[in-house]
């Protein structure tokens, strides 16, 4: 589904990616950890297109498609969501009415006919109960006002409508109490399904005992450095990233020796 | 038509002075004069129809056949305010400055020399920032000035302790008026504290029509307070102009307290990218005080960003009058602008007018104001009087926590605090005053 | 300067959909203000004598006056001699009912979206329909007829309630007030009267609808609204002009009186013609609107959605003359290519207790320069006077330009006037954020900037309200892309 290949970006001038591979497939969750400033979030914006975020080198090949080539709405509308770490404020306008207008343009690239107003709020109260959010938060203007779990919550429930063949949670855990990890993770876990691929990028392992991976990748300095199962995020969790630096750094200094031999 | 004694009278002055006034052997000075005092009898002191001096009529200066204060004998004033923060003392008087420093002189770095006396240093400086062609008292002064001192940080240096300069008019049996010039330069990565100072004194009315620019240099720190406490005699009128380098910082605090008739512009001009400015203020008014401040934040360069608070209070039939003008140049991205000013009115003779004006030619910026006008907390009163204590002690507290916000940041401790006494006492008198009536 | 801000600049031009020209036959007098003019209008409409006077008497003052430039607005001087002050489809005498109508005028309302034709009128809204300088026709009259209301073109009024004609005309914005009120006052050609008695509640929306046609005319109406004691009215104006080359001029004045419980809604959809891109033609909209509370617990509230006009320059004010009374502004500016708007408000607040609003959303981008310009004023005497100010800029593309002026004069210590006031882009990020869920660039602007106008949209009532987010989409089209 998503093949990324020698990815290079950079933000503000300056190399933030420097050579990111990776390769997930439907069905698949994918959990990439690693230290803060490693990386991780620039790689969710720039697989969404975040502007600002400048691809230097490689290519995203994401269903057939170089990625690359796509506006940040086209690469919506053909599947690919981004949960926010920071969701973002639109006064005065209502939520009910954002998550229509992207469902619709979603639609539309399907070729499904556009949702009206009734068949929206019976699809939409179905997803509320995902989440457990309250009917209200229809009509309140989007994340204005909102607190830290009922914005994360909000993104989740935005998952379940728009429906996605890849959904990327950019620290979807951050700044969450237990209760509002679980619901929030148990709502992720409804959502998995065969033919979605859903990557988790966080610097704590802790959403991963509710949301269970089925690869685990290390980002550090801009690469994945190491890739395991979910027993790998365990080890990051008991040791901290400090051990994978260090084994970096020697197998670096390794391949060093070897180019000068 | 309104009245012109004392224009007539200062341009008589120029003319009667011209070849004796400070700088008449160096061409330049003298053309600057020259040229000035022809834009003083064109235009006058400001009037009305002036946007920015509407609602500050200057008739009851008009009205005055000030002429120049007489140079005095160079002794300092006999009730020199109180140090601040064992400061390096300077008086400005008419025959010169007296420096009242250690014995050991002033740091390397720090130069403090009389303005008049320093022309040639401040050639380029001089009449730079302060032009004469906005209406204003910038014309006479240049045309006039006949005292003044002259400030410099030689790049990299970190005062040990302030400068205070304390500048004195007094006038007995006929108006006098005094026109100070203070050059300030704070050099690349300097760092300082400057407090001028505005007394008067004597049994006849005074004028102090003072203009300060300042030039503050790449990444220095200028913290600029300026106090005004003339009498009720005197009349003020005065100018402060700063031009910023690219990351420097300026503060600036302006307190008017004193005078019948006050008015302060404080400009700004932010013209290196990162530069940042403060300007802070209070105008507490009473009797029949009419105190007016006029600023202005030129965000010239991108980058750069300001703030700005101003407070008013207002008792018996004084009047208070905020114009702060924000500016945006197009061009300047990336601006972080934001002004509050409030104001308290106590009486139902006071008056305050109030007028945030922001002018934005640039997409990328974040400018916010905020502005009130209003009275005590009544619900804060009361909390206070459940306590014990006293309605008259309330008032005053609360006027002293409003007045706070802008104090606090004061940077000589001592300064602060006896401001801080000082705007209790000043409130608690005018408040007993009115409670007692 | 990043891919989404580049695309808020690019926004391809959507014609003035309203820029047709109806070509009917006119009757219309030679280019050129004097005396006579004035009295050749005000014998056509065969005005009472006092009428002729008080023109003559603001006629002779303009003459006096001279033309305000104050505002932070910029136009080439406008030649009176070469406007024409008198305009009007060619028929005899005021159509006694529709049928009478010249059915080219009855289809140019039509395409407007304003039938006027009894089987298609708009259900709950009462029309007078206002071409060039003279009513054409008024619906739903005799219906409102029977609760007392009158409704009214303003030629009608002075004909048959000549006497409340009298009492109220100019006891709001007296004929000397500033120099485009005078020379209205001296050449005004039509407009709108409503008068809604005592106790009545105006069970529809009242509407004018004007129209600019002629070329070269000005457009000069005057309205006047008075809600007897306890009475309740909601007045819409929507306004279009074809697309010329040419500057017009449409100096209207609008006076609004509330007496004692009386409230008066007035809501104003302007959608004049606002020039090309490059900025040629367009109408200079430069209007005196103000209203007075003259009763106790009275209320006026105006509405508008500024999209229209090469310049707007006009300040709906409020005097809160009744002890409780309430004064509200809410309004909506955009200002695209060289448009230039320079609005806002007056409140001034002279009764014990009144009580005011303030919601001002100013939309700048191409080259537009928007201003807000508002004045709160406290008088001695108004104790307990409340004032609360929020005027927010929105920017799109750095050409264009936002600059807020209040004045805020306060003389009573029990008084509280509140400003707030933020100036700022669309944020990149909620640009981002929607077209991550799939949402173009574009939908996205007009779904931040109908968030930013919300407050005020959610005054209009409902038709309204839908009109102008539609309009604000057009004239917001070029900005983004």
């Amino acid at each position: 589904m998503l093949e990324i290949r020698n990815l290079h970006a950079k933000v503000g001038g300056v190399e933030i990616l420097r050579g990111v591979d990776l390769t997930v497939r439907a069905g698949e969750v994918h959990a990439v950890m690693g230290p803060n400033g490693s990386g991780k979030s620039t790689l969710a914006h720039v697989l969404a297109g975040r502007p600002g975020y400048e691809v230097t080198a490689g290519e995203v090949i994401y269903e057939n498609h170089n990625l690359f080539d796509l506006a940040p709405e086209e690469r919506a509308q053909e599947g690919i969501f981004l949960a926010f770490q920071y969701p973002v404020e639109i006064p005065g306008v209502s939520n009910s009415y954002f998550l229509r207008a992207g469902l619709n343009a979603i639609r539309k690239e399907r070729g499904e006919p556009e949702i009206d107003a009734f068949e929206f709020l019976a699809l939409v109260r179905e997803k509320l109960k995902v989440v457990q959010m309250d009917e209200s938060f229809l009509n309140r203007s989007i994340n204005e006002g909102f607190s830290g779990g009922e914005k994360k919550r909000n993104e989740i429930l935005q998952m379940a409508v728009l429906e996605p063949k890849l959904a990327i949670l950019d620290e979807a855990d951050s700044g969450l109490d237990v209760d509002a990890l679980r619901i929030v993770a148990n709502g992720v876990n409804e959502l998995r399904r065969e033919d979605r691929a859903i990557v988790v990028v966080t610097h704590y392992q802790r959403i991963l005992n509710y949301l269970v991976p089925d690869f685990t990748h290390i980002l550090l300095n801009g690469r994945i450095v190491k890739s395991g199962d979910r027993e790998l995020a365990k080890q990051v969790e008991e040791h901290g990233y400090a051990w994978i630096e260090k084994e970096t750094a020697k197998t670096s200094q390794a391949e060093g020796r070897t180019l000068q031999a | 038509m309104s009245p012109v004694v004392a224009q007539d009278s200062l341009i008589e002055a120029y003319r009667s002075r011209r070849a004796e006034l400070a700088g008449a052997e160096s061409g330049w000075v003298e053309e600057l004069r020259r040229q000035a005092a022809e834009r003083f009898e064109e235009t006058g002191l400001p009037g009305p129809r002036e946007e920015v001096w509407r609602h500050t009529p200057l008739d009851p200066i008009r009205r005055v056949p000030f002429r120049p204060a007489a140079n005095g004998a160079a002794t300092l004033p006999v009730d020199l305010p109180e140090r601040v923060g064992e400061a390096y003392r300077v008086a400005v008087t008419g025959s010169g400055i007296l420096l009242d420093i250690p014995e050991n002189g002033l740091p390397r770095g720090l130069t403090i020399g009389s303005l008049v006396e320093s022309l040639d240093r401040v050639k380029g400086r001089l009449g730079q920032l302060a032009d004469c062609e906005s209406p204003g008292i910038t014309a006479v002064n240049t045309a006039l000035f006949d005292r003044g001192v002259l400030i410099e940080l030689a790049p990299h240096v970190t005062l040990d302790r302030p400068v205070h300069v304390v500048h004195h008019v007094e006038s007995n049996g006929e108006p006098r008026a005094a026109f100070p010039r203070v050059v300030i330069v704070a050099g690349e990565g300097s760092q300082g504290v400057i407090v001028e100072h505005y007394r008067s004194g004597g049994d006849s009315p005074t004028l102090s029509a003072p203009v300060t620019e300042i030039f503050v240099e790449s990444n220095a720190r200028l913290d600029h307070v300026r106090l005004q406490e003339e009498s009720e005699r005197a009349f003020h009128v005065g100018r402060v102009v700063a031009e910023q380098r690219s990351a420097s910082r300026l503060r600036s605090w302006s307190l008017a307290l004193g005078s019948s008739l006050a008015r302060v512009d404080i400009e700004t001009r932010l013209a290196g990218e990162g530069a940042e400015c403060s300007l802070e203020g209070i105008f507490a008014g009473r009797n029949r005080q009419h105190l007016d401040h006029y600023t202005r934040i030129d965000h010239a360069s991108p980058s750069t960003s300001s703030r700005e608070t101003y407070k008013g209070i207002l008792d018996d039939r004084a009047r208070g009058v905020f114009l702060g003008h924000i500016l945006v140049r197009p061009g300047a991205q990336k601006i972080n602008a934001n002004q509050t000013s409030r104001s308290v009115v106590l009486s139902r003779g006071a008056r305050v007018n109030m007028k945030p004006w922001l002018e934005i030619y640039a997409d990328d910026v974040r400018c916010t104001h905020g502005t009130t006008v209003g009275h005590l907390d009544d619900d804060a009163l009361f909390y206070l009087r459940s306590r014990g204590i006293s309605l008259a002690e309330a008032r005053a507290t609360l006027l002293r926590g409003f007045a706070w916000e802008v104090l606090k940041e004061l940077p000589v401790d001592t300064l602060r605090s006896r401001l801080d006494r000082q705007m209790l006492m000043w409130l608690g008198n005018g408040v007993a005053g009115r409670l007692e009536s | 300067m990043s891919d989404s801000s580049h695309d808020i600049e690019s926004l391809a031009n959507r014609e003035y959909k309203w820029g047709f020209v109806t070509d009917i036959e006119q009757d219309t007098i030679p280019p050129g203000l004097n005396e006579d003019v004035i009295r050749h209008i005000s014998a056509k409409k065969g005005e009472p004598s006092w009428m002729l006077e008080w023109r003559l008497k603001a006629y002779r003052r303009w003459l006096e006056m001279t033309e305000p430039h104050w505002p932070h607005v910029h136009y080439d001087p406008i030649d009176y001699q070469s406007i024409v002050y008198y305009a009007a489809p060619k028929k005899q005498d005021g159509p006694a009912s529709l049928d009478e109508v010249d059915p080219e005028l009855l289809r140019t309302f039509e395409k407007l979206g304003i039938p006027l034709a009894e089987q298609k009128q708009l259900t709950g809204v009462a029309v007078d329909a206002v071409f060039d300088s003279v009513s054409v026709a008024t619906t739903f009259k005799e219906k409102l007829g029977e609760l007392g209301i009158i409704f009214c073109s303003m030629s009608e009024a002075l004909r048959d309630h000549s006497e409340l004609v009298k009492k109220y005309i100019g006891s709001v914005v007296p004929y000397s007030d500033n120099f485009f009120a005078t020379l209205n006052s001296a050449v005004f050609t039509d407009g709108s009267f409503v008068y809604v008695p005592k106790g009545v509640r105006c069970p529809m929306e009242l509407s004018t609808y004007f129209r600019i046609n002629a070329q070269k005319t000005g457009q000069f109406e005057r309205t006047l609204i008075v809600a007897d004691e306890g009475s309740h009215v909601s007045y819409l104006e929507g306004c279009t002009a074809p697309m010329r080359d040419e500057n017009q001029l449409h100096a209207a004045v609008v006076e609004l009186v509330a007496l004692e419980n009386a409230e008066i809604k007035y809501s104003t959809v302007q959608n004049w013609y606002p020039g090309d891109k490059d900025g040629r033609g367009g109408i200079f909209n430069f209007v005196t609107k103000r209203g007075r509370c003259a009763g106790r617990r009275s209320k006026i509230s105006w509405t508008q959605v500024e999209t229209g006009s090469a310049i707007t320059w006009k300040y709906p004010s409020v005097l809160l003359q009744g002890d409780d009374s309430i004064g509200e502004f809410y309004s909506v500016a955009v200002t695209n290519n060289r448009q230039q708007a320079d609005t806002g408000t007056k409140m001034i607040h002279i009764g014990k207790n009144t009580r005011s609003t303030i919601v001002s959303k100013g939309i700048s981008a191409g080259r537009g320069q928007n201003t807000y310009r508002g004045l709160v004023e406290v008088h001695p005497r108004a104790t307990d006077a409340r004032n609360y100010t929020q005027c927010d800029s929105l920017l799109i593309g750095d050409r264009c330009g936002a600059h807020t002026f209040p004045y805020i004069d306060a003389r009573n210590s029990e008084a509280v006037v509140e400003h707030e006031a933020c100036t700022s882009k669309i944020g990149e990020d909620q640009l981002f954020y929607c077209q991550q869920r799939g949402i173009s660039a574009e939908d996205a602007v007009s779904m931040i900037v109908n968030g930013f106008c919300k407050q005020v949209f959610r005054e209009l009532p409902m038709e309204f309200a839908v009109e102008a987010q539609k309009l604000l989409g057009v004239t917001l089209e070029g900005s983004v892309g």
